[in-house]
C-alpha cells in the first residue's frame, strides 16, 4: 500500500480543538499516532477511524482522516462492515476499557476471531471517564468509585488474555507515555501481514461457518487482525500511582519493559489527574 | 504547537511542571527548564501549576518574552529528541538567552 | 468565569443585568477559542450590562498564599471566592456555607480552611469594593411552600429517595440494574449508598444487561428498576416488551436528554414520549408517568411503583436533564402520608383442582398473580411467546392471541389514575384558552401564564402527570375550552396523542433547542392565543375548577 506521498504530522491534525483533561495520556497517544501516520504511506482519504463512546472515542475528531464517532460499544461491528465492503481502506478502531470490554465485549471477541483487517486501539484508564467516575471492567477489585462506594466486587478483565482467548492474531500492550515503544507497536501492528486478496478472507469465513471446509487439513489462516491494547495504568510504585484500596491481595502483572533503548525506570503513569481523582473518590 | 517556558522560570526552576507532564518533555538546563517542542503533546497540564506563571501556550507568550519560544526550540538543536527528561537527566548548559539573564535576587 | 461562558450566556441576560467577569481567564487564546479577536471587555460588547471585572483567580491565589496549598490547588478555590462575593451581593447568611465546607472537608482540614478563606475573601471583596454598590435582599419564602421541614433536593436525588421509600413501603428489597449514562448516573450513585435499606445495585456491562438483571430480580419478587436516558431506552426496548409479556413489575426511568442518537447528553429534551408509548414490536402498552418539578420526582417514583406493583407491569417514568439536575426546596413528608405499597404474593393454588394458573387475573385490576420462586406448589414457567389466557401455556391460537392483546391493553387502560385538575394561577374568571403541558415545561408555563393573567389575559392551565393512561376526565376537560395550547420541547408528541385520542384540534407550540422555554417568549405566545380565543364565539367556557 505504499505511495509516493510525503505527508507530515501536521497533515493528520484536524482543526478541531482537542478536549481531554489537561495531562491526559490520550494527548500522548494522539500525538504519537499523528506522528506515525505519515510513515504508513497511505493517503489520508484511505484511512478511517471508527470509535465508540467515551473519552477515548473523541479521537476521530482530532484526526484529519475519514472517521465515524459511532455509538457505545458497536465500533467493531461498524468497522467490520466497512472493512469488508472496502478492503482498500486502512480501518482503525479507537476505544476505551469501558467501551471495549463492557458493552462491546461481544463485538470485540467476534471482531478478533474473524480476522477482519482492523487495528483496534484500546485506551485503558481503568475507569469510566466520560460519565464521571464509575468503575470499569478493568478497575481493580475493591476499587472505591461513585457506583461502588463499598469497593468493586468484580474480578477485572485482563485485556490481553481476553484478546488471546478470542484467537486474536496480534496482541500488544504499551504505555501512552513511552512514545518510542508505542510507535514501535504501531509499526508492528501495521506490518502484520494483510492478505493480498482480502475479499477471499470474507468468503472463506462465510463458507466455514456453514459447510465443512473442502481442504482436507485446515491450514491456520494467515493472521490479519492486529489488535493492540494500550494500557495506561501506572506501573506499581510510580510516584503518581493513585491510592488503591483492595480488600483481597492480588498479584499485579508488571508492565512490559520499554523497548526504547537507554531508558532506565519504567515511564510514569500518564493517567491524568482527573481520572486519578475519579479512581480515588468514593 | 507547543507550550513554552519563559523568563519567570530563570533561577527558580520550581519543577512542579515536571511532575505534571505526562510525556516527560520538560528538560532541566542549568538556570531554567525547557519544553521540547516536538515531544510536547499540548495537554496543558503544566501551565496552571507553575508558581511563577512562566508557562504559556505558544500563541499566548507575552510580547516581551517571545524569544523564549525560539530558546525552547534551539536548546534541543544538538540533543535531538531524547524521548524523556528522566532518562537524559539535567543538561549542564542554557540557551544563550537564558544564560544572559541577570541573576535573580533571592 | 471565562470568555466561552460569556459568549454562550450573554443572550440570556436582560439589559442592565450585572455580569461578574473573571478577567484572569480572558487570555488571548481563550478569547480566540470563544471567537473574539479582541476582548469584549475592551471593545464594549457588553455595553448594555453592568460589568464588574474581577481578577478572581489572582485574588483567590493571593488570599491563599499562606495556606500551604500549591498554586494549582489554590486556583481551584476560586469558585468559593465567587460564592462569597455572590453571598455578599444577595445578603445570604454565611454560617451555613462555612459549616457545609467544614463538614465536607472534615478529613482534610487544610482544604476546609482554604475554602472558607477563599469564601470569606470573596465576601470581603464585595463589601469593600466600590464597584459593587448595589446588593439585593431576598426575603424568606412565606407563601410559596407548605410549612414543614424542608431540604434542598435535586430531581435525581428525589427520584432515588422515592425509589428507596417505595421499596420500603412495599417491605421488599429494591433492585437496580443499570449502566452509567448522562444524565441518569447520579441515581445509580445514590442508590449504591443505601445498602442499609436493603437496596441492591448492579452496574451491568451494558444497558440491556442492566434491564435484564432488573427483570430477573422482578421475577424473584423484588421491586426492580432500571435507570437510563433516551439511547438506553432504545437498547432496552426488547426487554421492556418481554416485561409486558411476562407481566412483571419493572420501573424504567428515562432521564430524557437531547436526541436523536447520542444527541446532546447534557441538554434537556422531553422528547421520548412516543418512544415510551410505542417503541416496541407488536402491541406492548406501558403506563407512562412524568414528574413536573424536581421535588415531584419523589412522588412520581412512588406512584410509578404503585402502578407497577399493583398491576404487574413495566412502567415508564419520564424525567429529564432539567429536572434531574435542577433543585428546589422539598418538604420532607411524614411517614404517615406515604402510601402503603405492600404486595400480596400468591401463596396458594388458585384453581379448585389445586393447580396454579399464572395468568388467572384479578377481576378488578386484570393483574395476574405474582408467584415468586421459592413458593412451594406454585412452580410455573413464564416466557415471551404468546400464552393462553389463564393457564399461561404457550398458545398460538388466533382467538386467544386477540384476547390476550386486548386484555393487556385493557389492564393498562383501566389503571386507576387521579383526574386532572385545572390550576388557577391568579384570580379567577372565565378562560377559553387552556394551556396543557407535561414534564419540565411546568416551570416556564406557570411563569408565563402568571405574567399573562397579571396583564388581564384569561387563561387556564393544567399539567399532565399520567400520560398513559390519560386521566379519565381529560377528554371532557379538553372539549370545554375554545382552544387548547400544548407547549412542548419536541415536535408535538403529546399534541399528536391528544389529537388521535380525543379528536380535539390542539395547537402545538414547539421548541427543540435543548434548553427550556423562556417564560417571556412563552407568555407572548400564550397572550396571542388568549386574545384570539376571547374573540371567538363558541360554547360557554367555565375555566375555573
Amino acid at each position: 500500500m505504499s505511495t509516493d506521498l510525503t505527508l507530515t504530522t501536521k497533515d493528520f491534525k484536524s482543526d478541531q480543538e482537542v478536549r481531554w483533561c489537561p495531562g491526559c495520556g490520550d494527548y500522548a497517544i494522539l500525538a504519537t499516532v499523528q506522528g506515525f501516520m505519515p510513515h504508513l504511506g497511505i493517503a489520508r482519504e484511505n484511512i478511517v477511524f471508527v470509535s465508540g463512546i467515551g473519552r477515548s472515542s473523541r479521537f476521530p475528531y482530532d484526526m484529519n482522516t475519514y472517521g465515524m464517532h459511532s455509538f457505545h460499544g458497536r465500533a467493531p461491528a461498524i468497522a467490520t462492515g466497512l472493512a469488508c465492503a472496502r478492503p482498500d481502506l486502512s480501518v482503525w478502531v479507537v476505544t476505551g476499557d469501558g467501551d471495549a470490554l463492557s458493552i462491546r465485549g461481544n463485538h470485540l471477541i467476534h471482531a478478533l476471531r474473524r480476522n477482519i483487517n482492523l487495528k483496534i486501539l484500546l485506551f485503558n484508564n481503568q475507569i469510566y471517564g466520560l460519565t464521571k467516575g464509575q468503575y470499569s471492567p478493568t478497575s481493580e477489585q475493591g476499587k472505591v468509585t461513585k457506583s461502588t462506594p463499598m469497593g468493586a466486587l468484580d474480578e477485572p478483565f485482563r485485556p490481553l488474555s481476553l484478546a488471546i482467548g478470542a484467537e486474536a492474531s496480534f496482541v500488544a500492550r504499551t504505555l501512552d507515555s513511552d512514545r518510542r515503544h508505542l510507535t514501535d507497536v504501531l509499526r508492528q501492528a501495521v506490518a502484520h501481514p494483510t492478505p493480498a486478496l482480502p475479499w477471499s478472507r470474507s468468503t472463506r469465513t462465510a463458507t466455514s461457518s456453514t459447510t465443512a471446509p473442502s481442504t482436507p487439513s485446515r491450514t491456520p489462516p494467515p493472521p490479519t487482525t492486529p489488535c493492540c491494547a494500550w494500557n495506561t495504568a501506572s506501573p506499581t510504585g510510580s510516584p503518581r500511582t493513585p491510592t488503591r484500596s483492595s480488600t483481597t491481595p492480588r498479584t499485579r502483572t508488571p508492565p512490559p519493559p520499554s523497548l526504547s533503548p537507554g531508558s532506565a525506570a519504567p515511564p510514569r503513569s500518564a493517567s491524568c489527574a482527573t481520572c486519578s481523582a475519579l479512581r480515588t473518590t468514593g | 504547537m507547543t507550550y513554552v517556558i519563559a523568563q519567570p522560570c530563570v533561577d527558580v526552576k520550581d519543577k512542579a511542571c515536571i511532575e505534571e507532564c505526562p510525556v516527560d518533555c520538560i528538560y532541566e538546563g542549568r538556570r531554567a527548564l525547557y519544553i521540547h517542542p516536538d515531544e510536547c503533546v499540548d495537554c496543558g497540564a503544566c501551565e496552571p501549576v507553575c508558581p511563577v506563571e512562566a508557562i504559556f501556550y505558544e500563541d499566548d507568550v507575552p510580547v516581551e518574552w517571545k524569544d523564549y519560544h525560539k530558546a525552547n526550540v534551539e536548546f534541543f538543536d544538538d540533543l535531538g529528541s531524547p524521548g524523556g527528561a528522566g532518562g537524559l537527566g539535567p543538561v549542564e548548559r542554557d540557551h544563550p538567552l537564558v544564560a544572559g539573564q541577570p541573576v535573580r535576587a533571592a | 468565569m471565562n470568555p466561552a461562558a460569556l459568549r454562550a450566556n450573554l443572550a440570556d441576560l436582560p439589559r442592565g443585568a450585572e455580569i461578574i467577569v473573571n478577567t484572569d481567564e480572558f487570555t488571548r487564546r481563550a478569547l480566540a477559542k470563544a471567537g473574539w479577536a479582541t476582548s469584549p471587555l475592551q471593545d464594549g460588547t457588553p455595553v448594555a450590562y453592568r460589568v464588574h471585572p474581577v481578577a478572581l483567580t489572582t485574588l483567590t491565589v493571593e488570599a491563599l498564599k499562606d495556606s500551604g496549598l500549591t498554586h494549582k490547588d489554590a486556583e481551584r478555590a476560586k469558585n468559593m471566592f465567587a460564592l462569597g462575593l455572590l453571598s455578599w451581593m444577595y445578603h445570604r447568611p454565611t454560617e451555613g456555607t462555612e459549616k457545609f465546607l467544614r463538614t465536607k472537608f472534615a478529613r482534610k482540614p487544610e482544604l476546609a480552611e482554604a475554602n472558607v478563606t477563599a469564601f470569606r475573601a470573596g465576601w470581603n471583596y464585595g463589601e469593600t469594593t466600590e464597584s459593587f454598590a448595589v446588593s439585593y435582599e431576598v426575603a424568606p419564602a412565606q407563601r410559596a411552600f407548605t410549612p414543614g421541614r424542608h431540604r434542598n433536593i435535586s430531581g435525581n436525588l428525589a427520584l432515588a429517595l422515592g425509589l428507596v421509600t417505595a421499596a420500603d413501603r412495599a417491605q421488599l428489597p429494591l433492585f437496580l440494574g443499570s449502566y452509567p449514562i448522562t444524565p441518569a448516573s447520579d441515581i445509580l450513585h445514590e442508590l449504591s449508598r443505601h445498602k442499609n435499606f436493603g437496596v441492591r445495585t448492579f452496574q451491568a456491562e451494558d444497558e440491556i444487561a442492566g434491564i435484564g438483571a432488573a427483570l430477573g430480580a422482578a421475577f424473584s419478587g423484588s421491586p426492580a428498576v432500571t435507570t437510563t436516558s433516551g439511547p438506553g431506552v432504545a437498547l432496552k426496548s426488547e426487554t421492556i416488551g418481554v416485561a409486558v409479556s411476562l407481566e412483571l413489575p419493572l420501573l424504567v426511568v428515562d432521564i430524557q436528554r437531547g436526541g436523536p442518537s447520542t444527541g446532546l447528553p447534557t441538554k434537556t429534551e422531553p422528547a421520548d414520549l412516543l418512544q415510551a408509548m410505542y417503541g416496541r414490536n407488536g402491541e406492548a402498552p406501558v403506563p407512562v408517568l412524568a414528574p413536573h418539578i424536581p421535588a415531584d420526582c419523589f412522588d412520581a417514583a412512588l406512584e410509578a411503583a404503585r402502578i407497577a406493583l399493583t398491576y404487574r407491569t413495566p412502567v415508564f417514568l419520564l424525567s429529564d436533564g432539567y429536572l434531574a439536575n435542577g433543585s428546589e426546596p422539598w418538604r420532607i413528608p411524614d411517614v404517615a402520608e406515604l402510601p402503603d405499597l405492600r404486595v400480596e404474593f400468591a401463596t396458594t393454588p388458585n384453581r379448585p383442582d389445586g393447580s396454579f394458573w399464572p395468568y388467572l387475573r384479578d377481576p378488578r385490576t386484570l393483574a395476574p398473580p405474582w408467584a415468586i420462586p421459592g413458593t412451594p406448589g406454585l412452580e410455573h414457567r413464564l416466557g415471551g411467546i404468546e400464552k393462553q389466557d389463564g393457564t399461561g401455556n404457550i398458545s398460538y391460537d388466533p382467538a386467544n392471541h386477540d384476547v390476550m392483546v386486548r386484555t393487556r391493553q385493557a389492564k393498562i387502560d383501566g389503571i386507576d389514575v387521579p383526574d386532572l385538575s385545572v390550576w388557577v394561577v391568579t384570580g379567577d374568571g372565565d378562560a377559553r384558552l387552556l394551556v396543557l403541558g407535561w414534564g419540565s415545561t411546568y416551570g416556564p408555563i406557570t411563569a408565563a401564564v402568571r405574567e399573562v393573567r397579571a396583564a388581564g389575559g384569561r387563561v387556564a392551565t393544567a399539567h399532565l402527570h399520567h400520560l398513559n393512561p390519560f386521566p379519565a376526565n381529560l377528554g371532557t376537560l379538553l372539549r370545554r375550552y375554545g382552544r387548547v395550547l400544548v407547549p412542548e420541547m419536541n415536535l408535538g408528541q403529546l399534541a399528536l396523542l391528544l389529537r388521535a385520542r380525543f379528536l380535539v384540534d390542539v395547537c402545538s407550540h414547539t421548541q427543540v433547542s435543548g434548553i427550556p422555554f423562556k417564560a417571556a417568549q412563552l407568555a407572548a405566545v400564550i397572550k396571542e392565543n388568549a386574545e384570539d380565543t376571547q374573540d371567538e364565539e363558541g360554547t360557554e367556557a367555565t375555566g375555573v375548577h
